[in-house]
Protein backbone atom coordinates (compact mmCIF):
# COMPACT_ATOMS: atom_id res chain seq x y z
CA UNK A 1 0.00 0.00 0.00
CA UNK A 2 2.55 2.15 0.88
CA UNK A 3 4.78 1.16 -2.53
CA UNK A 4 1.53 1.80 -4.52
CA UNK A 5 1.41 5.46 -2.84
CA UNK A 6 5.08 6.40 -3.15
CA UNK A 7 4.51 5.40 -7.22
CA UNK A 8 1.21 7.23 -7.26
CA UNK A 9 3.02 10.60 -5.92
CA UNK A 10 5.83 10.35 -7.96
CA UNK A 11 3.98 9.83 -11.04
CA UNK A 12 1.96 13.04 -10.06
CA UNK A 13 4.91 14.92 -9.39
CA UNK A 14 6.58 14.36 -12.47
CA UNK A 15 3.47 14.54 -14.77
CA UNK A 16 2.87 17.97 -12.80
CA UNK A 17 6.65 19.16 -13.75
CA UNK A 18 5.92 17.82 -17.38
CA UNK A 19 2.62 19.94 -17.28
CA UNK A 20 4.08 23.01 -16.37
CA UNK A 21 7.47 22.82 -18.19
CA UNK A 22 5.41 22.58 -21.08
CA UNK A 23 2.14 24.44 -20.86
CA UNK A 24 0.63 26.89 -19.28
CA UNK A 25 3.05 29.28 -19.18
CA UNK A 26 2.70 32.43 -19.38
CA UNK A 27 5.75 33.92 -19.73
CA UNK A 28 5.70 36.06 -23.03
CA UNK A 29 6.51 34.92 -26.15
CA UNK A 30 8.37 37.61 -28.38
CA UNK A 31 8.41 37.63 -31.59
CA UNK A 32 10.93 37.84 -33.94
CA UNK A 33 10.68 40.67 -36.32
CA UNK A 34 11.42 39.27 -39.52
CA UNK A 35 13.62 41.53 -41.42
CA UNK A 36 12.87 41.71 -45.69
CA UNK A 37 16.66 42.99 -46.44
CA UNK A 38 17.68 44.72 -49.97
CA UNK A 39 18.83 41.59 -52.05
CA UNK A 40 20.35 44.44 -54.36
CA UNK A 41 22.55 45.85 -51.51
CA UNK A 42 25.01 43.19 -51.88
CA UNK A 43 25.01 43.22 -55.47
CA UNK A 44 24.67 46.62 -56.70
CA UNK A 45 26.92 49.28 -54.29
CA UNK A 46 26.54 53.09 -53.97
CA UNK A 47 29.97 53.12 -55.23
CA UNK A 48 28.97 51.82 -58.83
CA UNK A 49 27.91 54.27 -61.26
CA UNK A 50 24.36 54.83 -61.83
CA UNK A 51 22.95 55.49 -65.17
CA UNK A 52 21.17 58.70 -65.48
CA UNK A 53 18.18 58.70 -67.77
CA UNK A 54 16.73 62.35 -69.09
CA UNK A 55 13.46 63.04 -70.47
CA UNK A 56 12.70 64.32 -74.01
CA UNK A 57 12.88 67.66 -74.47
CA UNK A 58 9.63 67.08 -76.18
CA UNK A 59 8.19 65.74 -73.16
CA UNK A 60 9.25 69.26 -70.59
CA UNK A 61 7.98 71.07 -73.24
CA UNK A 62 4.84 69.32 -73.84
CA UNK A 63 4.14 69.79 -69.84
CA UNK A 64 4.96 73.50 -69.58
CA UNK A 65 2.36 73.77 -72.67
CA UNK A 66 0.13 72.43 -70.91
CA UNK A 67 0.62 74.67 -67.56
CA UNK A 68 -0.09 77.26 -70.18
CA UNK A 69 3.26 78.45 -71.63
CA UNK A 70 2.25 80.67 -74.51
CA UNK A 71 3.96 81.90 -77.01
CA UNK A 72 6.04 85.55 -76.40
CA UNK A 73 7.38 86.60 -80.06
CA UNK A 74 11.19 87.04 -80.43
CA UNK A 75 12.39 85.35 -76.82
CA UNK A 76 14.03 82.09 -78.83
CA UNK A 77 17.08 81.89 -79.98
CA UNK A 78 17.60 83.85 -83.30
CA UNK A 79 18.42 81.45 -86.20
CA UNK A 80 21.11 84.17 -86.95
CA UNK A 81 23.20 83.70 -84.27
CA UNK A 82 23.36 79.55 -85.63
CA UNK A 83 26.27 81.24 -88.46
CA UNK A 84 28.97 82.10 -84.92
CA UNK A 85 28.72 78.64 -83.71
CA UNK A 86 32.13 76.96 -84.29
CA UNK A 87 33.23 74.87 -81.74
CA UNK A 88 31.54 71.19 -81.18
CA UNK A 89 30.92 71.35 -77.57
CA UNK A 90 28.52 75.14 -78.35
CA UNK A 91 27.28 72.90 -81.52
CA UNK A 92 25.51 70.56 -78.90
CA UNK A 93 24.67 73.03 -76.65
CA UNK A 94 22.86 74.85 -79.18
CA UNK A 95 21.37 71.70 -81.04
CA UNK A 96 19.54 71.30 -78.11
CA UNK A 97 18.46 74.97 -77.67
CA UNK A 98 17.62 74.81 -81.20
CA UNK A 99 15.00 71.41 -80.68
CA UNK A 100 13.59 73.64 -77.53
CA UNK A 101 12.94 76.21 -79.80
CA UNK A 102 11.44 74.30 -82.46
CA UNK A 103 9.08 72.57 -80.46
CA UNK A 104 7.76 75.81 -78.69
CA UNK A 105 7.11 77.00 -81.86
CA UNK A 106 5.37 74.11 -83.10
CA UNK A 107 3.31 73.62 -80.30
CA UNK A 108 2.08 77.32 -80.99
CA UNK A 109 1.26 77.36 -84.42
CA UNK A 110 4.33 79.05 -85.55
CA UNK A 111 4.57 77.89 -88.65
CA UNK A 112 7.74 80.22 -90.37
CA UNK A 113 9.56 79.87 -87.36
CA UNK A 114 9.40 76.02 -86.85
CA UNK A 115 10.50 75.66 -90.59
CA UNK A 116 13.16 77.79 -89.74
CA UNK A 117 14.08 75.70 -87.01
CA UNK A 118 14.10 72.51 -88.64
CA UNK A 119 16.74 74.41 -91.51
CA UNK A 120 19.40 75.83 -88.45
CA UNK A 121 18.74 71.98 -86.82
CA UNK A 122 19.91 70.51 -89.72
CA UNK A 123 22.56 72.54 -90.38
CA UNK A 124 23.78 71.81 -86.98
CA UNK A 125 23.67 67.98 -87.09
CA UNK A 126 25.71 68.15 -90.45
CA UNK A 127 28.09 69.72 -88.25
CA UNK A 128 27.46 67.59 -85.80
CA UNK A 129 27.76 64.48 -88.22
CA UNK A 130 24.12 63.73 -87.14
CA UNK A 131 22.42 64.34 -90.69
CA UNK A 132 21.48 60.60 -90.86
CA UNK A 133 19.07 61.71 -87.67
CA UNK A 134 17.38 63.97 -89.88
CA UNK A 135 16.92 62.08 -92.63
CA UNK A 136 16.50 58.32 -91.33
CA UNK A 137 12.77 57.81 -91.68
CA UNK A 138 12.43 60.41 -93.91
CA UNK A 139 11.88 62.62 -90.48
CA UNK A 140 12.80 66.20 -92.58
CA UNK A 141 10.42 65.60 -95.02
CA UNK A 142 7.68 64.68 -92.69
CA UNK A 143 8.37 67.43 -90.34
CA UNK A 144 8.21 69.68 -93.43
CA UNK A 145 4.87 67.71 -94.79
CA UNK A 146 3.34 68.01 -91.08
CA UNK A 147 3.86 72.11 -90.32
CA UNK A 148 0.82 73.38 -88.85
CA UNK A 149 -0.27 70.08 -87.35
CA UNK A 150 0.57 69.93 -84.04
CA UNK A 151 -0.13 66.35 -83.39
CA UNK A 152 1.51 64.91 -86.01
CA UNK A 153 4.65 67.17 -85.47
CA UNK A 154 5.02 65.56 -81.71
CA UNK A 155 5.14 62.71 -82.98
CA UNK A 156 7.21 63.13 -85.57
CA UNK A 157 9.49 64.92 -83.31
CA UNK A 158 9.41 61.88 -80.72
CA UNK A 159 10.48 59.89 -83.47
CA UNK A 160 13.71 62.42 -83.78
CA UNK A 161 14.14 61.74 -80.38
CA UNK A 162 14.36 58.20 -80.79
CA UNK A 163 16.57 58.29 -83.82
CA UNK A 164 19.00 60.69 -81.93
CA UNK A 165 18.97 58.30 -78.81
CA UNK A 166 20.08 55.41 -80.97
CA UNK A 167 22.53 57.28 -83.18
CA UNK A 168 24.01 58.34 -79.93
CA UNK A 169 24.27 54.62 -78.30
CA UNK A 170 25.32 53.73 -81.38
CA UNK A 171 28.51 55.50 -81.38
CA UNK A 172 28.85 55.66 -77.54
CA UNK A 173 28.25 59.28 -77.38
CA UNK A 174 25.81 59.17 -74.59
CA UNK A 175 27.88 62.28 -73.10
CA UNK A 176 27.06 64.76 -75.86
CA UNK A 177 23.32 63.34 -75.25
CA UNK A 178 23.16 65.24 -71.90
CA UNK A 179 24.95 68.65 -73.28
CA UNK A 180 22.64 68.52 -75.94
CA UNK A 181 19.74 68.18 -73.08
CA UNK A 182 21.21 70.80 -71.03
CA UNK A 183 20.95 72.69 -74.13
CA UNK A 184 17.02 72.15 -74.24
CA UNK A 185 16.86 72.17 -70.66
CA UNK A 186 18.59 75.75 -70.02
CA UNK A 187 16.22 76.85 -73.32
CA UNK A 188 12.93 75.40 -72.09
CA UNK A 189 13.52 76.72 -68.52
CA UNK A 190 14.32 80.26 -69.96
CA UNK A 191 11.39 80.45 -71.79
CA UNK A 192 9.11 79.33 -69.02
CA UNK A 193 10.69 81.93 -66.60
CA UNK A 194 10.00 84.53 -69.01
CA UNK A 195 6.78 83.41 -69.88
CA UNK A 196 5.85 83.81 -66.06
CA UNK A 197 7.95 86.95 -65.88
CA UNK A 198 5.22 88.63 -68.34
CA UNK A 199 2.22 87.26 -66.94
CA UNK A 200 2.28 85.13 -63.33
CA UNK A 201 1.02 81.67 -63.96
CA UNK A 202 0.88 79.07 -60.70
CA UNK A 203 0.78 75.96 -62.93
CA UNK A 204 3.47 77.17 -64.79
CA UNK A 205 5.31 77.88 -61.38
CA UNK A 206 4.64 74.32 -60.18
CA UNK A 207 6.37 73.04 -63.68
CA UNK A 208 9.35 74.75 -63.24
CA UNK A 209 9.48 74.04 -59.50
CA UNK A 210 9.59 70.13 -60.72
CA UNK A 211 12.65 70.82 -62.42
CA UNK A 212 14.43 69.48 -59.59
CA UNK A 213 13.75 66.36 -60.10
CA UNK A 214 16.01 66.77 -63.34
CA UNK A 215 18.98 68.50 -62.87
CA UNK A 216 20.47 66.24 -60.44
CA UNK A 217 20.36 63.48 -63.13
CA UNK A 218 21.64 65.66 -65.79
CA UNK A 219 24.30 67.41 -63.69
CA UNK A 220 25.53 63.62 -62.46
CA UNK A 221 25.02 62.33 -66.49
CA UNK A 222 27.56 65.36 -67.68
CA UNK A 223 30.45 64.17 -64.90
CA UNK A 224 30.74 60.92 -66.26
CA UNK A 225 31.82 62.11 -69.65
CA UNK A 226 34.01 64.80 -68.39
CA UNK A 227 37.22 62.95 -67.55
CA UNK A 228 38.65 65.71 -69.98
CA UNK A 229 37.39 68.59 -68.22
CA UNK A 230 35.48 70.03 -71.25
CA UNK A 231 32.44 70.47 -69.12
CA UNK A 232 33.56 71.95 -66.33
CA UNK A 233 32.00 75.33 -66.82
CA UNK A 234 28.90 74.09 -68.08
CA UNK A 235 28.43 71.67 -64.95
CA UNK A 236 29.16 75.12 -62.59
CA UNK A 237 26.40 76.68 -64.15
CA UNK A 238 24.01 74.00 -63.42
CA UNK A 239 25.32 73.61 -60.27
CA UNK A 240 24.21 77.16 -59.42
CA UNK A 241 21.36 77.43 -60.88
CA UNK A 242 20.70 74.02 -58.94
CA UNK A 243 21.23 75.36 -55.66
CA UNK A 244 17.78 77.08 -56.42
CA UNK A 245 16.55 74.04 -55.97
CA UNK A 246 17.85 73.37 -52.22
CA UNK A 247 14.95 73.32 -50.14
CA UNK A 248 13.46 70.16 -52.67
CA UNK A 249 13.33 67.13 -50.21
CA UNK A 250 13.51 64.13 -52.12
CA UNK A 251 12.14 62.01 -48.91
CA UNK A 252 8.96 64.51 -48.63
CA UNK A 253 5.55 63.49 -50.66
CA UNK A 254 4.42 66.85 -50.69
CA UNK A 255 4.89 68.85 -53.62
CA UNK A 256 7.35 71.18 -53.91
CA UNK A 257 6.95 75.00 -55.34
CA UNK A 258 9.46 77.52 -55.13
CA UNK A 259 8.99 80.00 -52.88
CA UNK A 260 8.60 83.63 -55.00
CA UNK A 261 12.57 84.67 -53.93
CA UNK A 262 13.66 81.48 -55.05
CA UNK A 263 12.18 82.17 -58.23
CA UNK A 264 13.06 85.29 -59.21
CA UNK A 265 16.57 84.00 -58.02
CA UNK A 266 16.32 81.01 -60.30
CA UNK A 267 14.94 83.07 -63.33
CA UNK A 268 18.01 85.64 -62.71
CA UNK A 269 20.52 82.29 -63.28
CA UNK A 270 18.56 80.90 -65.91
CA UNK A 271 18.99 83.64 -68.39
CA UNK A 272 22.57 84.32 -67.19
CA UNK A 273 23.36 81.01 -68.30
CA UNK A 274 21.28 80.69 -71.88
CA UNK A 275 22.75 84.03 -72.11
CA UNK A 276 26.09 82.28 -72.16
CA UNK A 277 25.17 79.81 -74.27
CA UNK A 278 23.89 81.50 -77.45
CA UNK A 279 25.78 84.80 -77.16
CA UNK A 280 28.57 83.45 -78.81
CA UNK B 1 32.35 -3.73 -77.22
CA UNK B 2 34.56 -1.17 -75.35
CA UNK B 3 35.12 1.23 -78.37
CA UNK B 4 31.43 1.17 -78.74
CA UNK B 5 30.62 2.16 -75.31
CA UNK B 6 33.60 4.53 -75.02
CA UNK B 7 32.58 6.07 -78.32
CA UNK B 8 28.27 6.45 -77.01
CA UNK B 9 29.94 8.06 -73.89
CA UNK B 10 31.98 10.27 -75.95
CA UNK B 11 28.94 11.12 -78.39
CA UNK B 12 26.66 11.46 -75.22
CA UNK B 13 29.00 14.07 -73.15
CA UNK B 14 29.45 16.26 -76.86
CA UNK B 15 25.75 16.14 -76.87
CA UNK B 16 24.92 17.30 -73.73
CA UNK B 17 27.75 19.93 -73.11
CA UNK B 18 25.98 21.45 -76.27
CA UNK B 19 22.65 21.26 -74.58
CA UNK B 20 23.85 22.86 -71.70
CA UNK B 21 25.94 25.67 -73.31
CA UNK B 22 25.00 29.25 -72.84
CA UNK B 23 25.73 31.44 -75.85
CA UNK B 24 26.40 34.89 -77.10
CA UNK B 25 23.64 36.45 -78.87
CA UNK B 26 24.31 39.57 -81.07
CA UNK B 27 22.44 42.77 -79.48
CA UNK B 28 20.23 44.31 -82.37
CA UNK B 29 19.19 47.12 -80.75
CA UNK B 30 16.84 48.50 -83.14
CA UNK B 31 15.34 44.75 -82.93
CA UNK B 32 14.60 44.97 -79.72
CA UNK B 33 13.41 48.94 -79.28
CA UNK B 34 11.03 48.07 -82.35
CA UNK B 35 9.35 45.21 -80.21
CA UNK B 36 8.78 47.36 -77.41
CA UNK B 37 7.66 50.33 -79.13
CA UNK B 38 4.62 48.07 -80.16
CA UNK B 39 3.29 47.75 -76.86
CA UNK B 40 3.47 51.67 -76.30
CA UNK B 41 0.97 52.20 -78.89
CA UNK B 42 -1.43 53.66 -79.13
CA UNK B 43 -1.64 55.88 -75.54
CA UNK B 44 1.83 56.30 -75.01
CA UNK B 45 4.72 58.37 -76.96
CA UNK B 46 8.12 57.45 -76.94
CA UNK B 47 10.61 59.43 -74.34
CA UNK B 48 13.76 57.95 -73.81
CA UNK B 49 15.51 54.45 -73.94
CA UNK B 50 18.77 53.32 -72.86
CA UNK B 51 20.55 49.45 -73.23
CA UNK B 52 22.37 48.03 -70.99
CA UNK B 53 25.07 45.66 -72.29
CA UNK B 54 26.55 43.15 -70.10
CA UNK B 55 29.42 40.65 -69.95
CA UNK B 56 28.29 37.81 -68.21
CA UNK B 57 30.55 36.95 -64.97
CA UNK B 58 30.90 33.96 -62.55
CA UNK B 59 29.26 36.03 -59.30
CA UNK B 60 26.57 37.90 -59.78
CA UNK B 61 26.43 41.36 -61.21
CA UNK B 62 23.95 44.26 -61.29
CA UNK B 63 23.13 48.07 -62.30
CA UNK B 64 21.01 50.81 -61.16
CA UNK B 65 19.06 53.25 -63.24
CA UNK B 66 17.90 56.34 -62.40
CA UNK B 67 15.30 57.49 -63.93
CA UNK B 68 13.38 61.23 -63.24
CA UNK B 69 9.28 61.40 -63.72
CA UNK B 70 6.82 63.75 -62.80
CA UNK B 71 4.63 62.35 -60.59
CA UNK B 72 1.34 64.13 -62.34
CA UNK B 73 2.10 62.08 -65.31
CA UNK B 74 1.56 58.69 -66.70
CA UNK B 75 4.51 56.27 -67.62
CA UNK B 76 4.78 52.98 -69.30
CA UNK B 77 8.73 50.86 -68.72
CA UNK B 78 9.30 48.44 -71.09
CA UNK B 79 12.12 45.88 -71.19
CA UNK B 80 12.82 43.73 -73.70
CA UNK B 81 15.19 40.81 -72.33
CA UNK B 82 15.22 38.44 -75.26
CA UNK B 83 18.98 39.03 -75.60
CA UNK B 84 20.05 38.34 -72.73
CA UNK B 85 20.79 34.42 -72.55
CA UNK B 86 19.77 34.22 -68.54
CA UNK B 87 17.30 35.61 -66.48
CA UNK B 88 17.17 38.85 -65.39
CA UNK B 89 15.53 39.88 -61.88
CA UNK B 90 14.49 43.54 -63.11
CA UNK B 91 13.66 45.25 -59.55
CA UNK B 92 12.10 49.14 -59.35
CA UNK B 93 12.37 50.83 -56.45
CA UNK B 94 11.32 54.55 -55.07
CA UNK B 95 14.82 55.47 -53.72
CA UNK B 96 18.32 54.72 -54.54
CA UNK B 97 20.70 51.51 -52.93
CA UNK B 98 21.49 52.31 -50.29
CA UNK B 99 18.76 54.30 -49.04
CA UNK B 100 17.07 52.68 -45.81
CA UNK B 101 13.72 54.01 -46.81
CA UNK B 102 14.29 52.45 -50.27
CA UNK B 103 10.65 50.41 -50.89
CA UNK B 104 10.49 47.89 -53.90
CA UNK B 105 7.61 49.08 -56.36
CA UNK B 106 7.86 46.02 -59.03
CA UNK B 107 9.65 42.86 -59.59
CA UNK B 108 10.08 40.85 -62.69
CA UNK B 109 9.59 37.92 -61.23
CA UNK B 110 6.02 38.57 -60.38
CA UNK B 111 5.14 38.91 -64.19
CA UNK B 112 4.81 36.20 -66.01
CA UNK B 113 5.40 36.32 -69.91
CA UNK B 114 6.56 34.44 -72.72
CA UNK B 115 7.76 36.86 -74.82
CA UNK B 116 10.71 38.12 -72.43
CA UNK B 117 9.18 41.83 -72.10
CA UNK B 118 8.05 43.38 -69.13
CA UNK B 119 5.84 45.62 -68.08
CA UNK B 120 5.51 48.74 -65.38
CA UNK B 121 3.53 51.48 -64.81
CA UNK B 122 4.52 53.74 -61.73
CA UNK B 123 1.87 55.43 -59.74
CA UNK B 124 2.58 59.00 -58.71
CA UNK B 125 6.53 58.93 -58.34
CA UNK B 126 9.07 61.69 -59.15
CA UNK B 127 12.28 59.20 -59.45
CA UNK B 128 12.29 55.51 -59.75
CA UNK B 129 15.52 53.26 -59.18
CA UNK B 130 15.78 50.32 -61.90
CA UNK B 131 18.03 47.32 -60.77
CA UNK B 132 18.97 44.58 -63.17
CA UNK B 133 20.14 41.39 -61.41
CA UNK B 134 22.03 38.80 -63.47
CA UNK B 135 23.01 35.46 -62.35
CA UNK B 136 26.50 34.61 -62.17
CA UNK B 137 27.33 31.76 -64.94
CA UNK B 138 30.14 29.37 -65.45
CA UNK B 139 31.09 30.01 -69.39
CA UNK B 140 33.11 32.67 -70.49
CA UNK B 141 32.78 35.38 -72.33
CA UNK B 142 28.93 35.52 -72.89
CA UNK B 143 27.28 38.90 -73.54
CA UNK B 144 23.84 40.10 -73.72
CA UNK B 145 21.75 43.60 -73.68
CA UNK B 146 18.54 44.46 -71.98
CA UNK B 147 16.79 47.21 -73.77
CA UNK B 148 15.11 49.83 -71.94
CA UNK B 149 12.14 52.18 -73.17
CA UNK B 150 10.11 55.17 -71.92
CA UNK B 151 6.82 56.56 -72.67
CA UNK B 152 4.94 59.18 -71.17
CA UNK B 153 1.03 60.67 -71.79
CA UNK B 154 0.72 64.12 -71.01
CA UNK B 155 -2.58 65.67 -69.90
Amino acid sequence: MQKTTYKLSAFLIISSLFLVSCGGSEEEVIQEEIIIEDPTEDIITTDDATIYMLPSPLQIAELFKSAGLTYIGDLTNPKENAAKINTKYDQKLNFGVYSADMAYCIMNNQTQESINYLKVLKDLSEKLWMTDILHSMGLSDRLEANIGNEDSLTYIMADMQMEMDGYLDENDLGSAGAVIFAGAWVETMYLGVQVNNSEKNEQLISRLSEQSVVLDGLIGSIKQGNEENEYSDLISDLEKINAHFDAFDEESEEAFVLSEEALTNLSHDIVEVRTKIVEL
Amino acid sequence: MKKTILYSLLVSVIVLSTAAKIESNECDVRILKNELLQNLKPDFKYDSSNTSRFILESKMQGTEIEIPLYSTEKYRLLFNTKNLPVDVDIKIYNKRVGNKNRKLLYSSAEEKTEDKIFTYEPVNQNKIYVDYILPGIEEKDVTGCIVFLLGYKVG
